[in-house]
């Protein structure tokens, strides 16, 4: 039996891809299984899926710990989650990332192989949805199961043009991966992270917790654009402070000196046209990104009256 | 005995919670509690906003915040307001509800009533993503007209949703109750000072706010002000007041969108545009638009006083 | 000081005097007359309450939460059906460890509808996480209101308490009843105070969910706070007769059980009607006890079993069933028993459904049954009307 463990974030399709690999075994004429951690995550939020495929009739139902397989679907879950967790010692680890493996930031005695699977998306899909690439992807460095099968289950799923370029992208990095040769496995045991996430803090008589405490739930790591600044034009309005769900921009009263520099560089793009008289009055507040939040959603960019927000995309 | 100005966080919904990027629910709670301030008490229904900003040990309220059950936030209110009367402490802050369309119209409608009728100090804020999202866009009483969810889906023989949206502002205004509103995520300062409002009535008050959800709508998550302001635009969501039972303040809009403007940027709708039979149904929704236009025009009178206190 | 009256009157005089700051209920009978005389209290000032009156018992139950929840004593009252719509509503007021009292006029659950007695309501409750006692006349009844208060707000045990009291035989009846005097209870019940309430200067989130990795523990601590009662239910009892001069003993009454060789069990009122049975054997030399279980959640399992230590054989009677097996009781005692090798045999009864009646005679037949040794795998119906029945036994 071969363990698969998917880690993505929701609304990236881990569960869809799951299932697509077991259908894609079952194909291949395997037993196969595949499940989520039921869970009430959003968009954005951490996820699991797992799947299993096997010669005989899959009768196990817990969850995955030993994974032969880890697919990473966004390359910033490697410092968010123990991806390896449990890893088996010859398993191998294909991460969504345009950095080579040894830069991703795992264990360097892990075979980990990288695909720019954001990239291959892009560019044949037109949409960062990257399940299905990673699907071709796994395919191509494991070999556990055939390719046509991917396609055929991806294609049963997503009937007509958007199944065929989902098969185009998941061909290509099929390709890719064929292509890369297997590491030789060193016999260096991943070092197993400290369960630094696992709290023990003693719990109260019922669940009742404290303001603010999702403060610690650093949001930021969702997002896969994020949004640019332009301050030089920006009129002060406020719109897209106002209009962030995620109290992602801070809006700040700058004092003193700062305030007196902030107003002289606005009277001199004032003076070169650039802004109105109405934002030098108000030159002294600023509007900042807090990036350990912002999930990325484009609200603020889409609302800024000047356009002075731009969406980019997160390097990963 | 406020909590000093200057003690007073700006973002009482705090960061880090769960909520989908881009999501009009949250924004409309971060909003709601802008105008409020930190003297407010709290009932949340389960649905998404209970779900996103309360995972043990983790909590995204700043405010004194209690969630008990589906149906039952208006009774949950109804107990923390009669609790601070016996205790003497009702100078200490308003009894707020947030809860969503299902936990409203549908399952929670009796607990309402009940909490209308029985004339409680507490401001009802329904926020409307017009279905059961945190279970997964399935209908609800609140769904609009031919929206596919995943409960009143399209198909051959199925155009989406058959059954308008209900009217819940006008069932909670026969209550008799001093003020009803609606308003949208889209119209902050609308928003804010219809939650001000609201939450100064002594007695019941209710507001429903309009607040896209691009999940379950199916749109990108960048649009969701937009999209809200596009219902209120094309007359598919109506701003409104009913100050003593008179309707007033019937938001203008000074161009009317053809509703295909709003339908054609979201999945829920897109069947309309593909399907044979579609059109019609579009002339359908044009006419319900075009309807409220001018039946709230004709009702709509100008508020003459402030609203009491 | 005894004065005589109708026992709902006897509950509404108790509950004034545990001066709560909430009251929310919804009427159904045989409870009205309960919250009747309370409306009655608050309206002629005796009793300074908010009473809110609610349009279900689903919403009486989640304005005590919401009250409670703020930090204020909350009572309510329901039964039967209305038992069963507050259903959901309880899990959530003993996890949310809110420690609400509630009086339960017990009545069987329709359909039929009936509005008769029988323990079928609060015993369907079983496992919402409250703690259950059971009353077996007026004036225990009264006294458990103000004791069930001390037990649910002590901070070791902070789980809401049901007082199961019978329709009709206890609320409808009248008889002298222990009056509470109103210093007295202010001495042995002091103000609510908890540490956990919602305020705006201290703003706590109640309610929150947990996920696997909490939830197990939150339920282990809900349970640890009912088995803790086992030990805080007869301390407060005592506690209670060295202030009033009644002391109900703990979890269970043994009643001359020291040397009896044959041993009824029973919940709720009928148990007077069974000592009385038991003093007649004793009168024809027969060696027969009684057990009183006063608390069914938390079980006493400990109690029963030692009570039970010697004995050769025991009744159990359910006035429910847990329809395709047994008796509700019967089970529990058998488990208590399990691993004991000199238990007694057990045997169980169904009877006193829907408001049939419980005579001494059929207490009599009873102590027959285990004295003859009848076999008896299950609980047998006891008072079945066999003669009515129109169909071929399987
Ligand atoms: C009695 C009961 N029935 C069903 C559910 C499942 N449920 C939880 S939230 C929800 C939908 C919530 O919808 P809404 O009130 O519109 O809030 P939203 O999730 O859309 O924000 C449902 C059906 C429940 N928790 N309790
Ligand atoms: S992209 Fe969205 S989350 Fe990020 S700052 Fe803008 S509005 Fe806030
Ligand atoms: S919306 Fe644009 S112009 Fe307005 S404050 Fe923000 S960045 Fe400046
Ligand atoms: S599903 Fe919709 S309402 Fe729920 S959190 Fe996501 S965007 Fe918000
Ligand atoms: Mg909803």
């Amino acid at each position: 039996m071969k363990e698969i463990r998917i880690h993505g974030r929701g609304g990236q399709g881990s569960v869809t891809a799951a299932e697509l690999l077991a259908v894609a075994a079952f194909e291949d004429g395997k037993y196969s299984q595949a499940f989520p951690f039921f869970g009430v995550e959003r968009r954005g939020a951490p996820v699991t899926a797992f799947t299993r495929l096997s010669d005989k009739k899959i009768r196990l139902r817990s969850q995955i710990y030993e994974p032969d397989y880890v697919i990473v679907q966004d390359a910033t879950l490697v410092s968010a989650v123990d991806v390896t967790a449990g890893l088996k010692p010859d398993g191998i680890v294909i991460v969504n990332s345009e950095k080579s493996a040894e830069d991703v930031g795992l264990n360097a005695g892990i075979d980990v192989r990288t695909i720019d699977a954001t990239g291959i998306a892009l560019e044949i899909i037109g949409r960062p949805i990257v399940n299905t690439t990673l699907l071709g992807a796994f395919a191509g460095a494991t070999g556990e199961i055939s390719i046509e099968s991917i396609k055929q289950s991806v294609l049963a799923r997503f009937p007509g043009k958007i199944g065929e370029v989902n098969v185009q992208a998941a061909e290509k990095a099929y390709q890719l991966m064929a292509a890369t040769e297997r590491k030789p496995h060193k016999k260096t045991r991943a070092r197993k992270k400290e369960a630094a996430r696992e709290s023990y803090e003693k719990i109260p008589t019922a669940a009742i917790g404290k303001p603010g405490t999702s403060e610690v739930t650093e949001t930021g790591d969702w997002r896969i654009f994020y949004p640019e600044f332009d301050m030089e034009q920006c009129t002060r309005c406020g719109k897209c402070f106002e209009n962030c769900p995620d109290a992602a921009i801070i809006e700040r009263t700058l004092r003193g000196k700062e305030a007196d520099e902030a107003r002289k560089r606005a009277e001199e793009l004032e003076k070169a046209g650039k802004i109105k008289k109405a934002a030098v009055k108000k030159a002294h507040i600023q509007y900042e990104l807090d990036p350990t939040y912002c999930k990325g959603c484009g609200i603020c960019a889409n609302e800024c009256p000047i356009q002075g927000i731009k969406m980019k995309l997160e390097e990963k | 005995m406020q909590a000093k100005e200057e003690e007073r966080p700006v973002d009482l919904l705090a960061s880090g919670h769960r909520a989908c990027a881009g999501c009009g629910a949250a924004l409309t709670i971060q909003e709601i509690l802008r105008a409020t301030g930190a003297n407010v008490f709290v009932a949340n229904s389960t649905g998404c906003m209970e779900i996103i900003s309360s995972q043990y040990p983790q909590s995204a309220w700043k405010v004194p915040w209690i969630h008990s059950l589906f149906e039952n936030a208006a009774a949950v209110a109804s107990g923390i307001e009669v609790a601070l009367k016996a205790l003497g402490r009702d100078e200490e802050g308003k009894v707020v509800v947030i809860a969503g369309d299902g936990g409203t119209v549908d399952i929670g409608m009796q607990a309402i009533s009940g909490m209308l009728e029985r004339g409680h100090d507490v401001c009802y804020i329904c926020y409307d993503n017009e279905a059961y999202m945190n279970t997964g866009n399935q209908r609800s009483g609140s769904t609009p007209f031919d929206a596919s969810t995943t409960t009143s889906p399209f198909g051959k023989k199925s155009f989406g949703n058959d059954r308008p949206k209900k009217n819940m502002p006008a069932i909670v205004a026969a209550h008799g109750i001093a003020y009803v509103a609606t308003s949208s995520v889209g119209y902050p300062r609308d928003l804010t000072k219809k939650v001000q409002k609201a939450v100064s009535v002594s007695g019941p008050a209710y507001l429903q706010i309009h607040a896209p959800c691009n999940v379950g709508w199916g749109f990108d998550s960048a649009k969701t002000i937009e999209i809200a302001r596009l219902a209120v635009e094309t007359g598919l969501w109506m701003m409104y007041e009913i100050v003593d039972g008179e309707l007033v303040n019937v938001m203008k809009v000074s161009r009317q969108q053809p509703v295909e403007e709003y339908l054609k940027q979201q999945r829920r709708f897109a069947h309309l545009f593909k399907m044979p039979g579609g059109e019609a149904q579009i002339k359908l929704i044009q006419d319900y638009a075009n309807h409220n236009f001018e039946t709230y025009k004709a009702a709509s009178r100008e508020a003459t006083g402030e609203i009491q206190t | 000081m005894l004065e005589i009256m109708e026992g709902s009157h006897a509950i509404a005089l108790a509950v004034k005097a545990a001066r709560p700051n909430v009251v929310s209920a919804y009427p159904i009978t045989p409870q009205t007359h309960i919250v009747e005389d309370i409306s009655q209290l608050i309206a002629d000032g005796d009793l300074n309450a908010q009473y809110v009156k609610v349009e279900s018992e689903h919403s009486a139950m989640s304005v005590c939460i919401g009250a409670s929840a703020t930090g204020a004593r909350t009572y309510t009252a329901t039964t039967s059906q209305g038992l069963a719509l507050m259903h959901e509503v309880l899990f959530n007021a003993a996890g949310m460890r809110l420690p609400i009292v509630m009086t339960v006029a017990n009545r069987a659950l329709s359909a039929p509808l009936s509005i008769w007695n029988d323990h079928q309501d609060s015993i369907s409750e079983r496992d919402s996480g409250w703690i259950q006692i059971y009353a077996e006349d007026n004036t225990e009844a009264s006294d458990l209101t103000i004791q069930a208060y001390r037990i649910a707000e002590d901070s070791r045990i902070q789980v809401p308490v049901m007082v199961c009291m019978d329709g009709y035989t206890l609320t409808h009846t009248y008889e002298p009843v222990e009056l509470l005097e109103q210093d007295l209870v202010d001495d042995f019940l002091p103000p609510y105070r908890p540490t956990d309430f919602l305020s705006v200067y201290d703003p706590k989130s109640f309610g929150m969910f947990a996920d696997p990795n909490y939830y197990t523990e939150f339920r282990y601590q809900n349970h640890r706070a009912l088995e803790a009662a086992k030990a805080v239910i007869p301390e407060i009892s005592t506690e209670f007769g060295e202030v009033f001069d009644r002391d109900y003993g703990g979890l269970i009454e043994e009643y001359r059980c020291d040397d009896a060789e044959y041993v009824l069990m029973a919940m709720g009122s009928v148990v007077g009607t069974l000592k009385d049975t038991v003093d007649d054997l004793r009168d024809d030399g027969v060696r027969a006890g009684a057990i009183k279980l006063r608390s069914y959640r938390p079980f006493p399992a400990d109690e029963v079993r030692s009570a039970l230590a010697g004995v050769e054989a025991v009744g159990i009677l359910d006035k429910n069933i847990s329809l395709g097996f047994e008796g509700a009781l019967f089970t529990d005692v058998k488990a208590s028993l399990y691993h004991d090798d000199n238990a007694p045999k057990a045997f169980g009864f169904i009877a006193g459904l829907g408001g049939r009646d419980i005579p001494k005679r059929i207490f009599v037949k009873m102590f027959d049954c285990i004295r003859d040794d009848k076999k008896i795998a299950k609980s047998e119906f006891f008072d079945l009307r066999t003669q009515i029945l129109d169909f071929q036994e399987v």
